[in-house]
């Protein structure tokens, strides 16, 4: 009988020790910090950070250039190898956005990662919850994507004011660019990439920028955001102007008809937004761009 | 006897490999650590982030890449004898196609939002409908589980599931192509002491099951009638035995991907070292795969850190040669 | 040991039954030859006497026992097969494929032990293959391997043995000391039953004959009963000449020379024209 109470109570101690091996004690009742921050992320995901975040690993590349634009490049602590930005290519990298070295991610000891909406990476959320790591969806698809996420990124890293300042300066160049083009007829433009061709249709970014830029979007109706479609169909279409990444080959069938190609950078909705819809604004009507 | 003392000496061999693969494993990573920390990661508790690289990360890692390749070439030598075919392997039988078509539904469909397991449940479940229907049309037909119908039904039904994932992806945005290439291509990222936990439920018991078959496959790999006439009850050995190897086969595709090539080399590898007795050969192809896909996992995440590269990728242009350069030197001699 | 009652067996319905009507008694301590022409259904026979196939109508009893309440180590443990053919996946040594006769003796996590070790000495030294022990199977003459085959029979030890065509590859002495082997074993309390085309060997080695025709029984008995001139006629569709030795009593089978073609006399026409 002895024996039992004796291993029982020694069993009770090691739980107790292990127990309180394994992480920091919860903080007491009634010490809610008033520097806490609720963020709703583009998921709809609530998170609460205590405190606004020290050390920021952002996975999205125009995540970083908006955290770079508010000011606060200091709390960054690493980037993917998609950044491209010279400011931040001393900070050690975790591979690319989707499917990050999580052992580089561990290391570095982020109290806050911001990571892309969506299915592709299923695995990295999933491990940034087991570990506490804070973390934050976007989606930065759409022009209105760019202001939300600029006004969700200020609020996190507690810039608020740069962020507005951020917003308007953007609102201000798409209003300019807008009021250039205005009164211009618009021109049928298909917007081609990939091979086989694929365009793109409405509710993407490209089709925003065709809008903002003057044109018409040929492929409006398409059912999808991008789908690969017959050159005989964009012919049919008679489109007047073709706007194509650098470096993608166009059909023999289309060379007729005026090819502009577009810088990469354009392509991905960022704070370069007002740029990027003056660019197209120059490829569509150049006479008001002088 | 000398039998006895190689096979001995072939254990310690094989054994001693695999702790060496896994301390390889443990030690090393896309974030390199010096010795000093290394120790300190082992000894020291809490929530220390070289601790968590080492004992929550990497030796999940190393674990899952044992279960699982051990798996995968046991379940192929298995293969290889109840189909008396030496180019049998785990996915003979239409499992990966299976498996894959499940994780690209998930994927296109965005249903890991609902749960974390949505992409192992789907990919065992598209395994377990390519392994009912490669089964039940062998089991419909008056032939009784016969081994060419059995290799039809399995070209087919992959073939079928391959046009359905081709379907599928034409459909698909981007990031869901590619999200679905990379899972084909294999990959043990995910690996957490959970997924590992539920891993070596399904591997293990079912392990011992096949070497408990190892007599009656050693009897099969010479034909059906004469395995009947020296005591195999060969339609519930092969019952047993197809069902165990697919089961083993599906559970490792389903939380790491497609890993090809395991499952057909090692067992061939081990069979050149130690012959075709499946007493020696299921413990021993285990061991051998798990140290082999540990190893490629290792050299996957290290060589290119801190991007990763497919560990079926690696385990092909790895294996190959070596495999290669081991015919040869048996054919020689 | 073997005894089999009115047995009809099919291969489906669509075609005529593989035997019709076969009964055979097979005690411990024979050997019994069972002859016939090509598709007669000798290894339908066989099949169905080791419960692998399913009876239409009929009873098998091994040692008593229906042969479907037997579980198939159980039978193991008693009966030898040799089949016709087996094929080889993959290199195996002599030693392991004559090993494969202990498993009915052995549980699944057993290893061998040295009553197996000595079986498998003895039945590889009866059939003159022990310097074949470390050879690879698949590396040995169509007689070597038949010789290891029945080596394996013998290694599991059984009160029976059953043979199909064991001899076919063999050269003149390593038959004569297969066959030679088999009388002894059937002396020794053995029940053998040997499927062989040898009518002249069958005759001097068996103490009993069934010869089978198209499925059903054509003649069963001693050498004497079964090996007539106009039997052997009839069922082999050929003329074959049988002469006894006054002397040694040994029978001799002499097939007729080939004959012209498209000559055939008025008899042999109207017996060969019932098929």
């Amino acid at each position: 009988m002895a024996h039992i109470s004796w291993w029982l109570a020694l069993g009770c101690c090691c739980l107790i020790g292990f127990s309180s091996c394994s992480g920091e004690p919860p903080p007491p009742e009634g010490s809610l910090s008033p520097e806490r921050i609720l963020l709703v992320d583009d998921a709809n995901v609530e998170v609460i950070l205590e405190a606004p975040p020290k050390r920021i690993l952002s996975l999205v590349p125009s995540a970083t250039e908006i955290i770079v634009a508010l000011g606060r490049l200091d709390l960054l602590v690493g980037r993917t190898d998609f950044d491209l930005d010279d400011r931040v290519l001393g900070l050690p990298s975790v591979g690319g956005g989707l499917g990050p070295s999580m052992e580089r991610i561990i290391s570095l000891r982020p109290d806050l990662v911001i990571r892309f909406r969506g299915e592709s990476d299923p695995a990295t959320p999933q491990q940034l919850d087991a570990r506490g790591i804070a973390h934050i969806a976007i989606r930065p698809d759409r022009v209105e994507d760019v202001q939300r996420i600029i006004g969700l990124l200020g609020s996190a890293v507690a810039a608020p004011e740069q962020a507005d300042s951020l917003r308007a300066a953007i609102d201000t160049e798409l209003t300019e660019v807008s009021r250039q083009v205005l009164g211009t007829a618009r021109p049928k433009v298909v917007f081609l990439g990939g091979d086989p061709p694929s365009v793109a249709g409405p509710d993407t970014f490209l089709h925003e920028l065709i809008l903002l830029a003057g044109g018409e979007n040929a492929f409006a109706d398409l059912g999808a955001l991008y789908a690969p479609i017959s050159v005989e169909e964009i012919l049919r279409r008679q489109v007047d102007l073709i706007l194509t990444p650098e470096g993608t080959p166009v059909p023999q069938a289309l060379r007729r008809i005026p090819i502009h190609r577009v810088p990469l950078t354009v392509l991905t909705p960022g704070i370069r937004v007002g740029a990027s819809a003056r660019i197209l604004g120059a490829m569509l009507h150049p006479e008001r761009f002088q | 006897m000398s039998q006895g003392r190689k096979a001995i000496s072939t254990y310690l061999l094989l054994g001693s490999l695999l702790l060496g693969t896994w301390f390889l494993a443990v030690r090393f990573g896309a974030v390199a650590l010096s010795g000093r920390e290394f120790l300190g990661a082992l000894c020291r508790a809490g929530s220390d982030p070289n601790r968590v690289i080492v004992m929550d990360l990497r030796v999940p890692r190393a674990l899952m890449a044992s279960l699982v390749g051990g798996g995968l070439a046991m379940s192929g030598a298995s293969f290889q004898a109840l189909l008396r075919n030496p180019l049998a392997e785990p996915y003979i039988l239409g499992i990966s196609g299976g498996a894959a078509s499940g994780a690209v539904l998930v994927l296109a469909a965005g249903w890991m939002s609902v749960t974390s397991f949505a992409l192992p449940i789907a990919a065992f479940g598209g395994a377990a409908v390519a392994i009912a229907l490669v089964f039940g049309v062998a089991l419909s037909s008056d032939r009784r589980m016969d081994v060419r119908v059995l290799l039809l039904a399995g070209v087919v039904v992959g073939a079928f599931f391959a046009a359905c994932i081709a379907l599928i992806l034409s459909l698909a945005e981007a990031p869901t192509i590619r999200s679905a290439v990379l899972w084909m291509m294999g990959s043990l990222s995910g690996s957490t002491w959970w997924t590992v936990t539920v891993v070596a439920a399904y591997t293990v018991p079912v392990a011992c099951l096949l070497v408990a078959l190892a007599r009656p496959l050693n009897l099969m790999s010479v034909g059906d009638e004469t395995a009947g006439y020296l005591g195999a009850d060969v339609e519930k050995v092969k019952r047993l035995a197809y069902g165990a190897s697919s089961v083993i086969a599906a559970a490792g595709v389903a939380f790491v991907g497609v890993i090809g090539f395991v499952g057909l080399v090692v067992p061939h590898t081990v069979r050149l070292m130690t012959g075709p007795d499946h007493r020696s050969l299921l413990p021993l192809s285990f061991i051998t795969g798990a140290a082999f896909l540990t190893l490629a996992d290792l050299v996957a995440r290290t060589v290119i850190a801190p991007a990763e590269i497919p560990v079926g990728v690696v385990t092909a242009f790895v294996g190959v040669p070596f495999f290669l350069a081991l015919l040869r030197r048996s054919l020689r001699s | 040991m073997f005894d089999a009652r009115d047995l009809v067996v099919g291969y489906g319905t669509a075609r005529p039954p593989a035997l019709t009507g076969v009964s055979i008694c097979v005690p411990a301590g024979s050997l019994y030859a069972v002859l016939g022409p090509n598709g007669s259904g000798k290894s339908t026979l066989i099949r169905a006497l080791l419960g692998s196939l399913p009876l239409t109508t009929g009873l098998v009893s091994v040692d008593g026992i229906p042969v479907g309440s037997w579980s198939r180590r159980a039978l193991a443990r008693s009966v030898g097969v040799v089949t016709q053919a087996e094929s080889l996946t993959f290199p195996i040594s002599v030693r392991d494929l004559v090993a494969m006769g202990r498993y009915p003796h052995l549980g699944p996590f057993e290893a061998e032990r040295a009553v197996d070790r000595e079986a498998i000495q003895q039945a590889l030294t009866l059939c003159d293959a022990l310097h074949l022990t470390d050879r690879d199977a698949s590396s040995l003459s169509g007689g070597e391997i038949q010789r290891v085959r029945i080596a394996r029979a013998l290694a599991q030890q059984p009160r029976a043995l059953v043979l199909d065509e064991p001899t076919a590859s063999l050269d003149i002495r390593h038959e004569m000391g297969i066959l030679g082997l088999l009388r002894d074993s059937a002396d020794a309390g053995l029940a053998i039953i040997l499927v062989t085309h040898q009518l002249e060997l069958a005759s001097q080695f068996a103490d009993r004959l069934l010869l089978l025709n198209e499925g059903s029984v054509a003649a069963e008995g001693s050498a004497t009963d079964v090996l007539n001139e106009s039997t052997l006629r009839e069922v082999y569709g050929w003329p074959i000449a049988v002469r006894k030795d006054p002397v040694t009593q040994r029978v001799s089978i002499t097939p007729a020379l080939a004959r012209k073609p498209n000559v055939m006399s008025p008899e042999e026409s109207s017996t060969t024209g019932n098929k």
